[in-house]
């Protein structure tokens, strides 16, 4: 009797294999006119919500783009929960499945998978701040959004000191050491300065030491479920001067208190409520179609997989030339503007500095 | 000397949810011998329950907090009569129990994110008035939970001390092998100190989900710091609990007087091991002879 279990669970685990081999041997033949895109992205942990949005935007780019074309774009979405091990092992399972390009969602996934990209001379694109060593970064470097944001601290608010909390992390650790050195530039003393973690709880002693010594400015980089707190707690304790962030604070633009208080921020020309006909229609399509709103970064990356199409149709679907065309951005079309790809192979997209308004809203106060 | 004195105001308010989790925590780890990490769990839903309550069901926050607690409660029992109470019948070694006991904290984190997403979910976004006295400040909801949770722990201190069957809750932790042996109803003591232990958990989360929001991985982090205020006053004094949970969340915000705040959780489990090392059994720990372990 158990010899026969045993030969029934061997002859299955053959059937599995075998038909699965097949079947990818199948698909390989049959789908000679498709180009295979593969998409490491946070589909579970803290950044899905994220994930689910690329590969909706992704995807809906892609559909739109295969309806006019005689060859098709196939999305193969892996999770790469955003941390370095798992987005290797999508990166290796991605590859055995034949994916002629791949994209990638953030920084830590695609820092650990860029010394892989160089050593197989492979081309990754990511949406990510920092630079990958070989491919092109959907996303505005650190250095460019942090120069537009220390600008309108500086020649703006005129602002005399400046205090920084920042998230411990690649990204926000360079924005806050970027944003201190371009305010020592002009000689603005930075008077506090505080790092926190991600699963930090306690807002009200990081706060109560940084406003010690009076910062006319506080800037904060970060995200995560201490962000929106830290913001509420640096005006709860009292500080009624400007606040200036980077673009994540519209992911948690709900979380907020609305105050008479001004909190600027860097962003794109994206907004919920913009009366541009493109944007209102992007917006009220991905509603009626996934019953809630899209954020920046889904607009983004939107935009990314339009550009990456296109690319992919001007090359001839050489992978190589895909590369050289992506990098040669210039101009591209959008409802955020003309996006072009800068020297640093980094997205340029036009920025704008918003405001939060006492009734939730958004303004554009510097373009 | 006012941001020293600051500090350690906001890090004796945090001491009493603080000291309330431990309880919680404590309760289930002396007498049912369970390191109950479900109890991280517990401590997320409740939040997400009143926020449920309040948007979905529209109810007010004052009677949306008495009927979450209740269902924490009752959700503590389900651990209780669903996994604890099984693996305690079939013998399962506190290895097992302990894993089974992750699984559930596991499971209830990923449906709460599925459900309502893993983004932050805020119940208020007011900004809470301020309180000012010679330059120190204090929130509306600071005080309140500095109150509420140091009630809570009192009253149920007392009640241990006083009270007859709340004296037979803690001497199971003494010796949990005699409970049966005396006649007493084993399988109501070990659901009431689940109950107990929810009712513990569930005050102080909905407190700090009201004043700081929600998000379906922070359990763990509040679950690993009342453990280490349990461990760090001594297992076996309910006093000692809030010893070290006051302890524990004033050194976590005075680390930031002299350094960054990114070195609070080293510096708060390397104080735990720091104290082991020279008192094993904690501040206020007795030492047992081998035939009590």
């Amino acid at each position: 009797m158990r010899k026969f279990i045993w030969g029934l669970v061997i002859v299955a685990v053959v059937a599995i294999f075998g038909g699965r081999a097949w079947y990818l041997h199948k698909q390989a033949t049959t789908e000679k006119n498709v180009v295979k895109i593969g998409a490491i992205l946070p589909m579970s942990g803290n950044f899905s919500d994220d994930g689910d949005m690329t590969q909706k935007v992704i995807t809906e780019a892609f559909n739109e783009f295969n309806q006019s074309s005689d060859f098709k774009l196939k999305l193969f979405v892996e999770d790469g929960k955003f941390t370095a091990k798992d987005s290797i092992s999508a990166f290796r399972k991605l590859q055995s499945q034949g994916i002629d390009l791949m994209f990638i969602f953030g920084d830590v996934p695609s820092i650990a998978i860029s010394p892989i990209a160089v050593e197989q001379n492979l081309p990754i694109y990511a949406n990510a701040l920092k630079t990958l060593d070989l491919g092109v970064n959907f996303f505005p470097d650190t250095a460019y959004l942090i120069d537009y944001s220390s600008d309108f601290v500086i020649n703006d608010l005129k602002a005399r000191s400046a205090a920084i909390l920042n998230l411990k992390g690649i990204e926000t650790e360079f924005m806050a050491k970027h944003f201190e050195e371009k305010l020592a530039e002009k000689n603005i003393p930075v008077v506090g300065k505080e790092a926190f973690t991600i699963n930090a709880t306690d807002a009200r002693s990081f706060v109560a030491k940084i406003l010690q010594n009076n910062p006319e400015v506080v800037a904060v980089f970060g995200w995560g479920s201490f962000y929106p707190t830290l913001l509420n707690t640096l005006r709860e304790q009292g500080f009624k001067g400007p606040i200036i962030t980077d673009w994540n604070i519209s992911s948690y633009f709900d979380n907020i208190a609305k105050t008479e208080y001004p909190t600027y921020w860097t962003d794109t020309r994206f907004d919920l409520n913009s009366k541009d006909p493109e944007i209102a229609k992007f917006v009220q399509a991905f509603k009626a179609k996934y019953q809630r709103v899209p954020s920046t970064f889904a607009m983004m990356n939107y935009i990314s997989a339009k550009i990456i199409a296109t690319s992919i149709k001007t090359s001839k679907y050489s992978p190589k030339d895909v590369y050289e065309t992506i990098q040669h951005t210039n101009g591209f079309p959008s409802v955020l503007g003309p996006i072009s790809i800068g020297d640093n192979r980094h997205m340029r997209v036009p920025l704008v500095i918003k405001q939060m308004q006492p009734d939730g809203t958004a303004k554009v106060v510097k373009e | 000397m006012t941001l020293l004195l600051q500090l350690f105001i906001n890090g004796l308010v945090q001491g009493m949810p603080l000291a309330c989790l431990a309880v919680g925590f404590g309760l289930v780890y002396r007498s049912l011998r369970i390191f109950h990490l479900a109890m991280g769990a517990q401590f997320i839903l409740t939040g997400y329950i009143l926020y449920a309550l309040m948007n979905w069901f529209n109810m007010g926050l004052m009677s949306a907090i008495p009927l979450t607690i209740i269902l924490a409660v009752a959700f503590g029992a389900a651990i209780e009569k669903g996994v604890y109470l099984p693996f305690f019948n079939k013998k399962s070694s506190a290895g097992v129990t302990m894993i089974a006991s992750l699984g559930v904290m596991i499971i209830v984190e990923n449906v709460i994110a599925l459900i309502f997403g893993n983004n932050v979910k805020s119940i208020s976004t007011d900004l809470e008035p301020i309180y000012l006295w010679h330059g120190l400040k204090i929130t509306r909801i600071q005080l309140i939970q500095m109150l509420v949770c140091g009630a809570c722990f009192v009253g149920l201190g007392t009640l241990v001390q006083k009270n007859k069957w709340f004296k037979v809750i803690w001497a199971m932790g003494d010796q949990p092998k005699l409970v049966p042996v005396m006649g007493l109803p084993l399988t109501k003591i070990r659901l009431a100190i689940m109950c107990l232990s929810a009712f513990m958990v569930a005050v102080p989360s909905v407190l700090i989900g009201y004043d700081v929001g929600l998000e379906p991985h922070t359990g763990m982090n509040y679950l690993l710091t009342a453990s280490v205020a349990v461990f760090f006053g001594g297992l076996d004094k309910y006093w000692a609990w809030g010893f070290g949970a006051i302890c524990v969340a004033i050194m976590q915000s005075i680390v930031v007087w002299q350094f960054s705040g990114e070195w609070i959780s080293l510096v708060t489990f390397a104080t735990l091991v720091f104290v082991l090392l020279f008192k094993p059994n904690g501040i206020f720990g007795v030492r047992k002879r081998m035939e009590e372990e």
